[in-house]
């Protein structure tokens, strides 16, 4: 799965609040995508790309779950139909799926939830519950129903009980009881979901998120703290991640 | 009509004159993956030290008008590992590999010029100019008495061509190459990184963790280009210049204004290709222009 630079057009781009749903068309076959890889994007006007999680795939469409947070994914986001950008693409290690476990919880929050469709999409053989989490009812739209269709069971949680569970998918692990638990969101999150897993045992992976430049493991600006061997190190989140397992992160 | 595009800098010859810059480039590893990074001139390695180190803290990098932060902080492997595990790659891949160093004392410079100079590296050139240590790095490149004096010591223990990085945060560039060159160097390399700092309004805060960081990318190769120039004015050491090049007219500027090779730093992040363009874009200028040899533009630049 060699990374490649992919000529990329705008196919549509649709608006919940401040988070785009972005698909993107290539006019060659784009390479294969694993879930929890990312996209290096190059965004106009601006000098560094941004990293943005691969949410959906096909053979010549790549889509994405874009925050508008600040001056580069505004002016991506402010693009049309029919902007034509580069990406780089697919980039980083992704979710690591074991053999023989079947029940799987994938644990998001907000734009968090992005990279964890692929992986009940591409794995029609696990069983999977989605744990969602968003601040109000609003926020959820912009996933329409995807994680319905792909998973076996989907719990929408929000912060003010406007839809689905009222407070934090993190309260219904318990309840789950996931053999592997996949989870992408804030430190909070992490950190709870980082303590459920050391406490039962139960085996986590974590997709982080480091402000990066070359995105291909040259420059070395992306350091995460990674506990591995019984040493604190700085790896890379773009080539020796984004993911690691959940118990090496340092929170 | 085919241009020579050979260059020589310090009796190395370099296939063309464009050359990866130090911590943009790892040891060549990542690019390489995307094409043969043997069509490069050469490869200038991360910056190595002694013991491995760990860098700064994050957030290391930040996004500046027109070019960017970075505070790494001189994050590698080590000199031992690199001997072991990237060298013997960088050799494989048929282009000039320069061991870029750095120390927190002089006897740490010498110390791993020496263990290099016993390798196969064909370049060393001399980090005296990062903004991102606390020890060492750019304090030593500040004074010109000091340059000249780390690279006398450098000298005696040092069995390849040396280049000295000269850092662009002194009062006279001219008189920091003319120490270089008293104190034995056989070429220079400049510009290391402008020092400078990003602030975020909201947080209050600076937004690299460590507080300010070093400047690159095009928003340097003014200050990059007239310093070459004041060098090239100043001493006889061949230059290999940087700072800001992102395309083969910039590379040619550098030349004129008088660098025998150019190195590309930042461009290589914004794009991976971009050392690659930068080579076929400098010959395909130079082929325009009916240039023969490009070595036959250094230097010629015309002030009235
Ligand atoms: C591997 C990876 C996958 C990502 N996937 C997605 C995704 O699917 N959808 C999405 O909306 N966002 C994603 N992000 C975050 C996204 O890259 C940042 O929000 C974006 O780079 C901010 O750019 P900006 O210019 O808009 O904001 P800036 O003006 O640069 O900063 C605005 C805010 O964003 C934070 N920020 C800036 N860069 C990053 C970064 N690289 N990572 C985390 N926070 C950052 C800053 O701390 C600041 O608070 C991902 C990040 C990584 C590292
Ligand atoms: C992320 C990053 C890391 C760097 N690390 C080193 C280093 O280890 N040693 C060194 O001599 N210069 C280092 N530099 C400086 C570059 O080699 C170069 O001198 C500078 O960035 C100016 O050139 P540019 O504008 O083409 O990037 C680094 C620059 C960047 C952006
Ligand atoms: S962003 Fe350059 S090494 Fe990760």
């Amino acid at each position: 799965m060699k990374a490649e630079k992919c000529d990329l057009t705008l196919k549509s781009i649709e608006k919940f609040g401040n988070v785009y749903r972005v698909v993107c068309e290539s006019k060659k076959k784009l390479p294969h995508m694993a879930a929890g890889q990312f996209a290096h994007i190059k965004v106009p006007n601006r000098e560094l790309r941004r990293p943005i999680c691969i949410y959906d795939n096909t053979d010549t469409t790549v889509s994405f779950i874009i925050a508008s947070v600040g001056a580069g994914t505004e002016a991506f986001t402010a693009q049309k139909p029919g902007a034509e950008f580069d990406a780089l693409l697919p980039l980083g290690n992704g979710f690591p799926i074991l053999p023989d476990v079947t029940n799987v919880a994938l644990l998001g929050g907000g734009t968090g939830c992005a990279p964890l469709l692929k992986i009940a999409k591409d794995n029609p053989s696990l069983n999977c519950t989605a744990l969602l989490g968003f601040p109000n009812a609003a926020a959820r739209e912009v996933y329409k129903d995807d994680f319905d269709k792909v998973c076996d069971r989907v719990c929408y949680c929000t912060d003010d009980g406007s839809f689905g569970y009222h407070g934090y998918p993190t309260e219904l692990l318990t309840e789950i009881a996931p053999d592997v638990l996949y989870v992408c969101g804030a430190p909070g999150m992490m950190k709870t979901a980082q303590k459920f897993c050391a406490d039962r045992g139960t085996v986590g992976f974590a997709s982080t998120e480091q402000r990066m430049g070359c995105g291909v493991g040259a420059c070395l600006v992306c350091s995460v703290r990674i506990n591995r061997d019984g040493k604190e190190k700085l790896l890379r989140a773009c080539a020796d991640g984004p993911v690691f397992a959940l118990e090496e992160l340092v929170l | 009509m085919s241009v020579d595009m050979r260059t020589t800098v310090a009796g190395v010859e370099f296939k063309n004159p464009v050359i990866a810059a130090s911590g943009t480039f790892g040891f060549g590893r990542e690019y390489n993956n995307f094409y043969d990074v043997g069509k490069l001139g050469g490869i200038s390695s991360k910056g190595l030290t002694l013991k491995p180190r760990l860098g700064n803290p994050p957030v290391r990098i930040a996004e500046t008008p027109s070019g960017m932060l970075n505070s790494v902080g001189l994050q590698n492997p080590g000199v031992e590992a690199f001997i072991e595990t990237e060298l013997p790659f960088m050799k494989s891949l048929g282009t000039v590999v320069i061991a870029n160093v750095a120390g927190a004392t002089e006897s740490d410079y010498v110390s791993i010029v020496d263990i290099l100079s016993k390798t196969d590296v064909d370049m060393i050139e001399l980090n005296i100019s990062c903004p991102n240590v606390k020890n060492g790095g750019m304090a030593f490149g500040v004074s010109p008495d000091s340059v000249e004096s780390i690279t006398r010591a450098v000298r005696k223990a040092c069995k390849k061509p040396l280049i000295v990085k000269l850092t662009p945060n002194v009062s006279c560039i001219a008189d920091n190459a003319r120490a270089a060159e008293r104190g034995g160097a056989d070429a220079i390399s400049l510009i290391n990184t402008v020092a400078g700092m990003a602030v975020d309004y909201k947080t209050r805060k600076p937004v690299l963790a460590v507080g300010g960081g070093g400047l690159s990318g095009a928003c340097v190769k003014p200050i990059a280009l007239r310093m070459v120039h004041e060098c090239f004015k100043t001493v006889g050491t061949p230059i290999m210049g940087l700072g800001g090049i992102m395309t083969g007219e910039d590379a040619a500027e550098f030349m004129l204004c008088g660098a025998s090779a150019v190195q590309v730093g930042t461009a290589n992040i914004l794009d991976p290709f971009a050392s690659l363009r930068i080579v076929n874009e400098l010959t395909n200028l130079a082929e325009s222009d009916n240039i023969a040899k490009i070595t036959s533009i250094i230097g010629g630049l015309i002030v009235e």
